[in-house]
């Protein structure tokens, strides 16, 4: 069993029926939820949808959890698929609908980066990683910014350790030519 | 093994540690290597600035309510719900129930008058006949003899009733309400119109 003290104090509680615990549970995750769906997806109000759509499986589904993992590796599975599930979507809307990717920044929501110097360097890095093909951006986020190992984002996504450092090699390599030819 | 491979190894610390004393040494003499490294070490650095972002406190603080709002209703909000409609139902079974009530007892009234009209004499019908409100059509069609015929002909009354009921015709007169008056009187006076005008 995976214990994280506090987790399976919160979920625990909340199982009882303590509402705070749920409460507490969110705070404690929304970010990094928010983060990595706005990471993959790359636009605001699908990573805000992300974050709502995740919370609701948590809430329905978390009588289910049984400890096998940390309760963190639950949530990014479901938000993992979530966002994969987001961007074929959108994949298909852009087939149907022959438009291109939203490119029309919605200045209010940028500002949900608190510090100016972080949301510049934000959107460069977020117009990066957008020119990854979805398999090697989400084992780069997963390493670079959400620091899971190997075997946890193999557990996660369902590949194998090889596939996911070739990936992830490619990933790293691309990112550093993009950067070298100034497209950051 | 290229040379982006190992150099990646390095960073994810991959290397066995005799691969990476060789690289570390490697670095040192070699310039190229040491550039390439340096691309690399560029996009882990943007990529840690890039860590301790965090959400704006006012997007952050709305996520929690916004997600109360989007919440099905509880099962405390549907059983209420049901017990609404379980309700509704029963008031509308009691008021159904008090609506035929009503409309029996007034059947029931009905044969209450004909059995009480069968107790009254000729006078108590004149007189009972003279408390019906005087603007009636009906009773301005027939003269008071027409009246009294009509009612010796057709009221049938038990005199040993009235007595051994000690009936008080006033009494009796005064519990009616002009309704029900009303409705003896033409329940006597069409029967009959009917007849004298079939003849």
């Amino acid at each position: 069993m995976n214990l994280n003290s506090d987790d399976y104090e919160l979920v625990r509680e909340f199982l009882s029926g303590n509402q705070q615990a749920f409460n507490q549970l969110v705070r404690k995750y929304q970010e990094k939820i928010y983060w990595h769906a706005r990471r993959m997806l790359g636009d605001h109000d699908d990573a805000h949808e992300i974050v709502q759509e995740v919370l609701m499986v948590m809430y329905n589904k978390l009588n289910t959890f049984n400890f096998s993992s940390s309760l963190y590796t639950w949530i990014f599975r479901i938000m993992h698929t979530r966002s994969l599930n987001q961007i074929k979507k959108r994949s298909l809307k852009k087939i149907f609908t022959f438009s291109s990717t939203k490119d029309i920044e919605n200045p209010v929501y940028e500002n949900v980066v608190q510090d100016l110097e972080n949301k510049e360097t934000f959107k460069k890095m977020e117009r990066l990683l957008s020119k990854l093909p979805t398999k090697q951006r989400e084992v780069f986020m997963m390493r670079n910014f959400d620091d899971l190992p190997y075997e946890e984002i193999s557990e996660i996504t369902g590949k194998s350790v090889g596939a996911l450092k070739a990936n992830y090699f490619h990933a790293f390599s691309k990112m550093k030519e993009l950067m070298e030819k100034n497209e950051y | 093994m290229n040379i982006e491979e190992r150099i990646i190894k390095y960073l994810e610390n991959e290397l066995t540690s005799e691969e990476k004393f060789a690289f570390e040494k490697e670095l040192e003499n070699n310039s190229d290597l040491k550039d390439e490294l340096n691309k690399y070490l560029s996009v882990k650095a943007e990529i840690e600035k890039l860590k301790s972002a965090k959400l704006d406190s006012d997007y952050s603080n709305s996520i929690l309510p916004e997600f109360y709002s989007r919440l099905p209703r509880g099962r405390k909000e549907t059983l209420r719900k049901g017990l609404s409609y379980a309700f509704g139902i029963m008031l509308i079974f009691i008021i159904s129930i008090a609506v035929l009530r009503i409309f029996f007892n007034s059947q029931i009234d009905s044969n209450t008058l004909d059995e009480f009209t069968q107790l009254l004499d000729n006078n108590q019908k004149i007189e009972l006949l003279e408390n019906i409100n005087a603007d009636t059509e009906v009773f301005n069609l027939i003269s008071e003899k027409e009246l009294v015929n009509l009612l010796e002909s057709d009221l049938e009354i038990n005199y040993e009733a009235v007595e051994a009921y000690d009936i008080s015709y006033n009494e009796m007169i005064n519990d009616l309400s002009d309704k029900e008056i009303e409705i003896v009187y033409e329940e006597i006076l069409n029967k009959n119109i009917l007849e004298e005008v079939s003849l």
